[in-house]
């Protein structure tokens, strides 16, 4: 059972046995310090507290002025709740009622206590009482303005035309308003469609010889590249090359390398005495091929996310694990790795969903032959919607991509978190 | 100084805001006597030739039509573009669109039917029967065909006569086809007989050649795949020789057609099929001598010769307004007229722009243009892709399922890989549309 954690990791238990010091002109007023809105006290804390100390037993004061009329009882800290009652401490006692009031929504979550958006704190100048209410031209509100753009762009250019789609999906749509509505036909007829199943395998397919061949090497590359001295710059610059060529002219170079008859792949072969190999030609290569273009292209990007993240890794590990006589792959694989998992987790996620709507790549190197061996879901609906101009199947089929990546991703942050906490 | 420095900015205000309305009073103004029309199909300013051939038609056509004001778009028919654009009520009022398009586009309710224009069309007469059937859907047309092309058989003289081949003496049967493909074909040296691509685009092509057809109409109406027939499955048959019996196509089979075009510029090609219309591009960008290309009608099969017609059609946009269409039609008039086709030709030839039959309008058939006499002939027995609801999905269908199979596969049967997608399309699409 998840438990309310109202405390920071950062919280001293040392001053928290300390008085709190409250100034003389915040003594003599009835109300709270007023600090902020976010962090004063609402009536809900309020009431809590009150029937808390109902239970207790005890006055309902203000806390911070009993605080400052009454040391913090250690012992009363420590007193089983009702004695003779119940084994519960006041600590847990407190805890499970908030908890309780937590899930009942009646107490807010207040675990983010701090803004950047804060005003900076003046020590010479009283604290004046805050706003009680959100103000447009607040200084908290600001947040809200910087988000604004990106917002009115999501919901204008991504959201908006996703409701549209949905909304085309159910007809048999025509661009000049003559949609005829189906309901769920499209949907029924992608779901007894081989081709689109096909699609959806051979994106499953890419995806997981992707992460097979892909998942690696930007791991390793960035750890080699953080233990380097000279030259790191040339090197990140080097390996994020291929990130930096758009995808169009990319594809292109790597369909001649691979060109059966004119290409350098098939000519190095040769000249081993090897049989040329058909890389976009034959369906046994053809995917596997572009996995590998995309590899090349994405891993300098990949190792750059994960170089980043090496630079947090406090020194004093390794220094520790060495003292403590452990070798480089020890050092390896029980400090570099174990750190960079969480990011290895956000990266995976961000690796399957672009390997599964790949379309770039696989529409110019082979527009999804041979026969339909690297046909993916990203070239089949752009099939659908601009060469047959059966736009409400396209979107159906868009739709039901959607659900299924939305889906994985949301069932990979709960993992995620579960794993975090 | 601060008071002044304003006086100034607002006196500058003033007068930028006064020049704004007036100059939009008069557009407004105008906007009530002008028709302006939208147009693509402007060349880029990278062709600055055919850029200014396409400027001086229009200012010929404004001459002629001072109430009529054309507006140029540098951009051309592509099928996402332009449903996008007529979806948003934003297309053109005039473009050209490539005919394989039409029947779709109808459907889609893009087009404006032309049957009125037509009948009072002084050029309607001279327009060949083949060439309309193109522009036809159901019972109306809906454009007007513009620059029209066939499919050739394009090769190149100079490996011909390196092979000893009488470069004047193209290919006319499949087994010349076969023969000269062998005698052109040097793997050793990067060098291949023939390019062939897997599209039903060409395939088509041979069915025809072999005396079958790609659908046919029941008694009842109904359409149904007719390529599972013993004449189609010759032609694929013979395809099929071609890479494995023969072994004289490209190595990469499934390259596009603009890759094979490279090659054929490189002479690592001998033989493609193609059309006039991308000579004069292969000529200017690879600056080779016009007289390497040899173009000759695609080599007879078993049932004589046939060839493919396709080409780009002039249509007018069925949501403009019924000013801008008869606008519209006045400038497709103006372009198709034989004056203006005949002052296209000389104007091109001053400016020494490579010339192919296919840029003139079918209406006056310029086709007799020095060098390209075999071209006249093309037309007697060109054909038309089938125009019927589906044929793009059958034609999607066709060309990864049994025509790369049986250039990838050696064991590949074309007659049950016809069958299967015969009976597929007549399953999944005829039935369903």
């Amino acid at each position: 059972m998840a438990d309310y954690k109202p405390f920071s990791i950062y919280d001293d238990d040392d001053e928290k046995k300390k008085s709190i010091q409250i100034p003389e002109e915040m003594k003599t007023r009835s109300g709270d310090l007023d600090l902020e809105i976010e962090d004063s006290p609402s009536r809900d804390d309020e009431k809590t507290r009150r029937e808390l100390m109902n239970q207790l037993g005890g006055q309902a004061s203000h806390p911070l002025e009993a605080a400052a009329e009454h040391k913090p009882s250690e012992s009363l800290e420590k007193t089983p709740f009702l004695q003779g009652q119940s084994t519960e401490t006041v600590e847990e006692r407190v805890k499970e009622i908030v908890r309780r009031r937590k899930e009942t929504g009646k107490v807010r979550d207040r675990r983010k206590v701090a803004s950047i958006f804060d005003k900076p704190i003046e020590p010479d100048k009283p604290i004046r009482p805050g706003k009680a209410g959100w103000h447009p031209l607040s200084y908290r509100a600001q947040a809200f303005w910087f988000l604004f753009p990106a917002l009115a762009f999501f919901l204008l250019f991504y959201l908006y035309p996703m409701v549209q789609g949905f909304d085309i999906s159910l007809t048999h749509y025509s661009p000049l308003g003559k949609s005829v509505s189906v309901g769920w036909d499209n949907y029924n007829r992608a779901i007894s469609d081989s081709l689109f199943w096909q699609t959806v395998v051979n994106a499953a397919a890419f995806t997981l010889i992707s992460l097979a061949i892909g998942f690696w090497p930007p791991i390793v590359l960035a750890i080699f590249l953080n233990e380097i001295t000279n030259g790191k710059g040339f090197l990140k610059v080097l390996y994020l090359l291929p990130f930096v060529i758009p995808a169009i002219p990319a594809a292109n170079l790597w369909k001649w390398m691979f060109d059966e008859g004119f290409g350098v792949l098939n000519s190095i072969l040769q000249a081993l005495s090897l049989s040329p190999v058909g890389w976009l030609t034959d369906p046994r290569w053809a995917l596997i091929s572009i996995v590998l273009m995309f590899v090349w292209k994405n891993t300098g990007w990949f190792m750059l996310i994960y170089y980043a993240s090496l630079q947090n890794l406090p020194e004093e590990l390794y220094e520790a694990a060495e003292l403590d006589g452990a070798g480089l792959w020890k050092k390896v694989f029980n400090i570099t790795v174990p750190y960079l998992v969480p990011v290895m987790w956000i990266l995976s996620i961000i690796q399957v969903l672009i390997t599964f709507q790949i379309f770039t790549e696989v529409y110019v190197m082979t527009n999804g032959g041979p026969m339909h061996a690297t046909e993916v879901i990203g070239t089949y609906i752009y099939k659908t919607a601009f060469g047959s101009m059966d736009l409400g199947y396209a979107s159906a089929m868009a739709m039901l991509m959607f659900a299924a990546l939305f889906l994985f991703t949301m069932v990979r942050f709960f993992q995620i978190r579960q794993v975090s906490r | 100084m601060k008071n002044l420095l304003l006086l100034f900015l607002l006196a500058g205000l003033v007068f930028g805001l006064s020049q704004f309305l007036m100059e939009k009073n008069q557009k407004d103004l105008e906007d009530k006597t002008i028709t302006r029309l939208t147009l693509w199909d402007l060349p880029p300013k990278s062709l600055p030739l055919d850029r200014q051939v396409w400027e001086e038609t229009v200012q010929r056509f404004e001459s002629a039509n001072p109430d009529i004001k054309v507006e140029g778009v540098e951009r051309q028919y592509q099928p996402e573009e332009f449903v996008t654009v007529m979806a948003g009520g934003k297309g053109p009022d005039v473009v050209k669109v490539w005919v394989g398009a039409i029947q779709t586009l109808a459907n889609l309710g893009f087009l404006e039917p032309v049957d009125g224009y037509l009948k009072d069309w002084s050029q309607t007469a001279f327009l060949k029967p083949v060439l309309m059937d193109s522009t036809k859907v159901g019972d109306s047309h809906y454009g007007v065909p513009a620059d029209s092309y066939f499919l050739f058989l394009l090769y190149r003289k100079d490996l011909f006569t390196k092979a000893g081949l009488n470069p004047d003496n193209p290919p006319a049967k499949w087994d010349d086809l076969v023969a000269d493909a062998r005698a052109l074909t040097h793997r050793d040296q990067g060098q291949y007989g023939l390019g062939l691509v897997p599209k039903t685009w060409y395939f088509q092509d041979f069915v025809w050649q072999a005396g079958g057809d790609m659908i046919k109409t029941t008694p009842t109406g109904q359409t149904e795949a007719a390529f599972s027939e013993q004449p189609a499955v010759t032609a694929l048959d013979f395809w099929k020789s071609l890479r494995w019996k023969y072994n004289v196509l490209q190595p990469d089979l499934l390259m596009p057609e603009s890759e094979l075009l490279h090659l054929f510029a490189l002479g690592k090609v001998a033989m493609i099929l193609g059309t006039e219309k991308e000579l004069p591009a292969l000529i200017s960008r690879y600056k080779i001598d016009p007289q390497a290309f040899g173009i000759a009608p695609l080599p007879a099969g078993p049932a004589g010769p046939a060839a493919h017609l396709s080409g780009d059609i002039y249509i007018i946009n069925a949501n403009t307004t019924p000013e801008k269409k008869a606008a519209a039609w006045k400038w497709i008039a103006f372009e198709l007229d034989p004056a203006n086709q005949v002052w296209k030709f000389f104007k091109m030839r001053e400016l020494n722009m490579p010339v192919y039959p296919g840029a003139f309008s079918s209406a006056v058939t310029l086709t007799n243009v020095p060098g390209y006499q075999r071209v006249q002939d093309a037309i007697t027995t060109a054909r038309v892709e089938p125009h019927v609801n589906g044929w793009p999905q059958t034609r999607d269908l066709l060309d990864q399922d049994p025509l790369e199979e049986v250039f990838l596969d050696p064991d590949s049967d074309p007659q049950r890989l016809l069958l299967a997608n015969a009976k597929e399309a007549d399953a999944d699409i005829f039935t369903k549309k």
